[in-house]
């Protein structure tokens, strides 16, 4: 066993670092307070890399690997998680899905400019009347001819506004639904037919847009539909594997951002004429962060380490987002704690933290929808 | 033009652990490219695309050091040179001066080398701080030095540089070949980019050792040194100091 990060790991680590503290921190405030990221950010992004860190060169990737790309995200949610949910929404869940069951042209055509960063992805599979029962879900597709034609809604859509390929699921045989009738389609946000509906105000993410897609009488060609006829539900399931992972190794980030500001603040801040690190209640408090933090580093890389070896992590990457997902949770209401009055002001990140922090918890499939994975996984095993 | 940057590895302070009663410091990571090196290296890559050459990047040191050389590689040189030995270890400014006037020569003089008309130091680094082995290597190498050079431009066989003094700027002028002390507000180093980094790693380093370039034992590391480190103490941290 071994637990060391490879020189180019460090390296890539350090990278992003750099950039999220000469160019990410000192915009983030205003990302959260003007709802949007500057293009000129998201253009930096992309120069580094870091919409393709796991894909492979030939693809307009970084080949960085799983390992690489947590690594990249982690760093980035020290930053900004509006940005950090940008990115992975159009990396992990969306031209992940390319990556994974894309045909060689889909790739070349889709993929590497989404790897390199000079179009934006979106992962389109809940619905109003779908979210944890994304089974439910009544977005169409009949084919006519050489084309099929999509009718229907998505709801709470990552990158809805922005984004320039969407990843659509559609029923295309009713009958079979989630069992074979579901199936996934590449659309260009120039098609006729799409159309943004609402785009969400929300307590947090306020840097990331969200929003409804309309698609009326979507023509999209038979050449866009995205892995096998009918086996939609299959791509959908893998790229929440890879979202789910990258969802913990964000709330690792955005964790240990909080720690070190919690002790940068106790050792400075003076009660009762000494820094409050000195009284136990605090030293337990940044005990309690420490403690979820490395648990959460473990479980992470543990599972990055398994995926990028070629082993199946749906039960794992369900562990990794409801446990990273609540640890994140605490540790920034602890942090929030440890700073007082302070900790609740919009000067700090700490405020904007504990906002981002709570759709974790929701997205990419509820905790209850990770915890029945986990059970029902356990229980067919009769075993760990 | 070719172009040389003499880079140092430091450690990374973000991730170490010292240790008092040895008197240690115990890494737990790579070491980093000095942050005042980088703004040699971006102005070696900036100079690089305005008057076609190439840039190399060199290194003095032991088997870590090698990190620093891996992220000049990533931030766009075209070659890295680490002078390698245990026994370089202990030297003084002098004598690191020394050693990579030899090592220019010996790549100058190696197949297909040609001369460097430009090298390049960062002011200092943050470890010891002197800013003496770019003085120093302008003296051994018989050079004219630009120090502590803010804007940098060649013109015509000479360096163009508007440079840092006591109380502002100036500018000078030198003929070429020669030397420039890059100020730490120069410019802004680049961020490597990602697929770089992954590239970087790969790439060769031509490790050169001391008997290559002609010099014993004696003539580096502590022994060639004039400069004696007498102690090495890590004061104890106290939480009543304060800054006048
Ligand atoms: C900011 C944001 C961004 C999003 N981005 C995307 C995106 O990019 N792409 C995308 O497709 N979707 C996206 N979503 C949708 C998200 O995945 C869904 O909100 C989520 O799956 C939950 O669905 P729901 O909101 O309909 O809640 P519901 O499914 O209605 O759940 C309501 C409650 O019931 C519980 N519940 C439901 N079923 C069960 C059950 N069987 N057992 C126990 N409890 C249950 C849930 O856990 C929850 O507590 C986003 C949502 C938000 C808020």
């Amino acid at each position: 066993m071994d637990f060391t990060f490879t020189e180019e790991q460090q390296m890539l680590r350090e990278m992003v670092r750099d950039f999220v503290n000469q160019e990410v921190k000192p915009r983030a405030a205003q990302i959260d307070r003007e709802e949007k990221i500057p293009n000129e950010l998201l253009r930096q992004a992309a120069e580094l890399g870091l919409f393709g860190v796991s894909f492979p060169e030939e693809y307009g990737g970084a080949g960085a690997g799983k390992i690489g790309y947590c690594i990249a995200v982690e760093e980035l949610a020290h930053g900004c998680n509006s940005l950090t949910t940008t990115i992975g929404a159009s990396q992990s869940i969306g031209a992940m899905a390319i990556y994974l069951d894309g045909s060689e042209e889909q790739k070349q055509r889709y993929l590497v400019p989404l790897a390199k960063g000079e179009k934006l992805g979106a992962f389109c599979l809940s619905e109003s009347n779908a979210g944890s029962d994304p089974a439910a879900m009544s977005t169409t597709a009949v084919k006519q001819g050489d084309h099929y034609v999509l009718n229907g809604s998505k709801n709470f859509i990552t990158n809805g506004v922005r984004a320039d390929v969407l990843i659509v699921f559609a029923i295309t045989d009713k009958a079979l639904r989630a069992h074979g009738g579901t199936t996934a389609f590449i659309l260009e946000r120039e098609y006729p037919g799409i159309r943004v509906g609402k785009v969400e105000d929300k307590m947090g993410l306020r840097g990331s847009d969200t929003a409804s897609l309309f698609f009326e009488d979507v023509r999209v060609p038979a050449s866009n539909v995205l892995g096998q006829l009918g086996k939609g539900f299959v791509t959908a399931m893998k790229c929440l594997d890879m979202g789910r992972l990258t969802l913990g190794a964000g709330c690792l980030g955005m964790a240990k951002e909080m720690l070190d500001l919690s002790v940068a603040y106790a050792k400075e801040r003076v009660q009762f004429g000494e820094p409050i690190a000195t009284k136990q209640a605090v030293q337990f408090m940044l005990a309690e962060m420490a403690m979820r933090i490395y648990a959460m580093e473990s479980l992470v890389y543990r599972t990055a380490w398994a995926h990028e070896n070629g082993q199946k992590i749906s039960r794992e990457s369900a562990i990794v987002k409801c446990f990273c997902t609540e640890a994140a949770e605490k540790v920034v209401d602890l942090a929030l704690q440890i700073h007082g009055g302070m900790g609740y002001m919009k000067e700090l990140p700490i405020e904007r933290a504990y906002r981002d922090a709570r759709i974790n918890r929701i997205f990419e499939g509820t905790n209850e929808i990770q915890r029945l994975v986990i059970a029902l996984d356990v229980i067919k095993k009769g075993r760990y | 033009m070719n172009i040389l940057v003499c880079v140092k590895a430091v450690l990374d302070l973000s991730n170490v652990s010292v240790s008092r009663g040895q008197g240690k410091i115990f890494e737990k990571g790579k070491r980093l490219l000095n942050p005042f090196d980088e703004h040699a290296v971006e102005l070696a890559l900036q100079l690089r695309q305005a008057a076609a050459g190439t840039v190399t990047a060199l290194t003095v040191g032991e088997g870590r050091d090698e990190d620093a050389l891996r992220k000049a590689l990533a931030m766009g040189v075209d070659r890295a040179v680490f002078v390698k030995g245990p026994e370089l270890d202990g030297s003084d400014h002098g004598v690191r001066a020394r050693v990579i006037a030899k090592a220019m020569s010996a790549l100058v003089a190696a197949p297909g080398g040609a001369p460097f008309e430009l090298v390049l130091c960062g002011e200092r680094s943050p470890e010891h701080g002197g800013g003496q082995v770019g003085p120093a290597l302008a003296e051994a190498l018989g050079r004219p030095q630009v120090y502590r050079g803010l804007r940098v431009r060649l013109d015509a066989g000479q360096v163009v540089a508007a440079v840092r003094t006591d109380d502002g700027e100036s500018e000078v002028r030198v003929p070429l070949p020669a030397l420039v002390v890059v100020d730490a507000a120069a410019n802004h180093p680049r961020i490597p980019k990602a697929l770089d980094i992954m590239k970087a790693v790969k790439r060769e380093v031509r490790i050169l050792a001391c008997v290559e370039l002609g010099l014993s034992p004696e003539d580096v590391g502590v022994a060639g040194s004039r400069l004696r480190l007498a102690r090495f103490e890590i004061p104890e941290v106290k939480e009543d100091a304060a800054m006048a």
